[in-house]
């Protein structure tokens, strides 16, 4: 009636979104700190062996791949999720104008960004450790790359980016349910004991596990589907516990 | 004109604890009202409800005629303003006033970067380092910049010098005055504050213990000046709120129910009547009567 200022909802999460990227610039600051480590440490995860034969058969190997900037920058979209439903972050945006569904569409447009930036960079380490062992082991890797294979470079960047967000959402979903009790932290170690008792997440179990389900896939649009209904439901089920959630309470 | 902010039965429980019980207010549009009450009365549980931050548990509350809670009208409307700010840490001011322009529709640059220079606020510094004054002084030119229709501030002055707390209060006067806009403060400094106040809303006993003028409150009170010997001789049918002696003189503050002849009566004992200050109506009322926490001391003495 006599409101002097009227938003829409997309207006609001837009706003809150470029807020949120200000307010969390550290946050890309840590994917870029995180992958640098890999690939200096962690040598981007290369493995070197020696297999012998009978003589005169044998020969050293090394195996060279970017599972280590895989698999930090995985870690690092856990870690994001379960950030951004601190309640300094709720705070914060609160402070300025939202209502609780702008709040988590703004997470979510953040979670997308940053899944995307993880993505890119990530395979992008990729070529850059094909250049690493140019230089230290004078061989040349003959894999996708974006002018032999196009198509299987953007598929690359597209699944690394749909596990960064599938792990972001995993992470704030996780975050949000203990925000709204603690008792769900004995609750989600319980599930880990579980699950991992069972070996759930075992990547031998091509029995038709959690993961598998989605690794498992080899049709890139029945993957996209599986992530998009995974992404909803996750939204859907954070979304529930965000719109009662109290800001400043106490 | 319709109210800015209507409550009907609204209760607010914490866990068990009841803050807020059936609570019924209207307070004016493009009014100043003073929010006061003692520690723990229930202030800033009924400004971050008010604001949508928390839910009422019971009652209807609303703010220009909507629910506060999840209201997106409501929040682009309003802001609250306390001490605990939850700016990003890793924002500087000059950022957190361009995050300030981008939300709030009214928003006032110009005046928020004059009254940051004023009270020598460096905009390249981040919140968190500034001193406990300087960082209130700073939420503060926030709230005032905003020039939100409903503006709230709970305690504002927190740690601000004599000087700093002067200048808002003048500073927060002059744009009200200019963009008049329902204001609520809080604060404890009511001697401070009651210039700039036009209502007074007193929260005591989980209730409201007084809502309306400020020349209202102290018309409940009297002060009754003279001899000790006298006012104990002529006045000794009063409740007396609040007793206290300067030099030969003693003052009683009592209820404000006496009849003409009465007040004769006292006059011509050589009773002075005189009127209370907001403040001292306000302490009478929530019995903070100086000197009561030596009645704990002598206690323990005597035991």
């Amino acid at each position: 009636m006599m409101f002097s200022t009227q938003w829409s909802v997309h207006e609001i999460a837009k706003r809150q979104f470029l807020f949120k990227i200000n307010a969390n610039a550290p946050i890309f600051t840590m994917l870029i700190v995180l992958q640098i480590i890999a690939t200096v440490f962690m040598g981007g995860a290369s493995t070197s062996g020696y297999e012998s034969w009978d003589d005169p058969f044998s020969f050293t190997y090394t195996t060279v791949s970017n599972d280590g900037q895989i698999g930090l920058t995985m870690f690092w979209a856990l870690i994001v999720g379960f950030l951004l439903t601190s309640a300094a972050q709720r705070n914060e945006s609160f402070a300025f104008v939202t209502n609780r569904l702008t709040y988590q569409l703004a997470n979510f447009y953040f979670f997308c960004t940053a899944a995307l930036l993880g993505g890119v960079t990530t395979v992008m380490l990729g070529s850059v450790m094909k250049i690493i062992t140019l230089v230290v082991s004078k061989g040349v890797i003959e894999t996708a790359g974006l002018f032999s294979a196009p198509g299987d470079f953007f598929a690359q960047i597209f699944v690394m980016t749909a596990y960064t967000l599938l792990l972001m959402l995993v992470g704030y979903t996780i975050g949000i349910f203990i925000q709204l009790s603690r008792l769900f932290i004995m609750l989600f170690a319980l599930i880990w004991m579980a699950f991992t008792q069972f070996s759930f997440f075992m990547l031998s179990a091509d029995d038709g596990g959690l993961l598998h389900f989605f690794y498992g896939e080899t049709s890139i649009l029945l993957f996209t589907i599986k992530v998009l209904v995974a992404a909803a439901a996750l939204f859907g089920i954070s979304f529930w516990v965000t719109n009662r959630l109290e800001v400043r309470n106490p | 004109m319709m109210p800015a902010i209507t409550m009907q039965n609204v209760t607010k429980t914490y866990r068990k604890l009841t803050i807020l019980d059936q609570v019924n207010l209207a307070i004016r549009e493009n009014v100043i009202t003073g929010v006061v009450g003692r520690n723990g009365a229930g202030k800033t549980t009924l400004m971050k409800m008010i604001s949508g931050y928390t839910k009422e548990s019971e009652g209807e509350l609303r703010v220009f005629g909507e629910r506060p809670f999840n209201s997106l009208s409501v929040s682009a409307n309003s802001i609250f303003i306390d001490d605990m700010m939850n700016f990003p840490d890793a924002l500087s001011l000059e950022e957190i006033l361009v995050e300030c322009e981008r939300f709030y529709a009214n928003w006032d640059g110009e005046l928020a970067r004059r009254l940051l220079e004023y009270f020598s606020l460096p905009l390249m510094l981040k919140h968190r380092v500034l001193s406990k004054g300087k960082r209130s002084t700073f939420y503060a030119v926030v709230g005032i910049s905003a020039r939100c229709p409903l503006t709230m501030f709970d305690e504002p002055i927190t740690g601000m010098d004599a000087a700093a707390r002067r200048d808002f209060y003048r500073a927060l006067l002059k744009d009200y005055i200019a963009h008049p806009r329902t204001i609520l403060l809080s604060s404890h400094h009511m001697e401070e504050m009651e210039d700039l106040l036009e209502d007074i809303l007193l929260i005591d006993g989980k209730g409201i213990g007084f809502h309306g003028p400020v020349t209202e409150l102290q018309e409940k009170f009297v002060s009754l000046q003279g001899k000790l010997k006298v006012l104990e001789a002529h006045a000794n049918r009063y409740a007396v709120i609040h007793r206290s002696t300067t030099g030969p003189l003693a003052e009683w503050i009592v209820d404000n129910e006496h009849t003409a002849e009465e007040l004769q009566e006292l006059k011509q004992a050589g009773i002075r009547i005189a009127a209370v200050s907001a403040s001292d109506a306000y302490l009478a009322m929530t019995g903070q009567t100086r000197g009561g926490v030596d009645d704990v001391f002598d206690a323990m003495e005597r035991a």
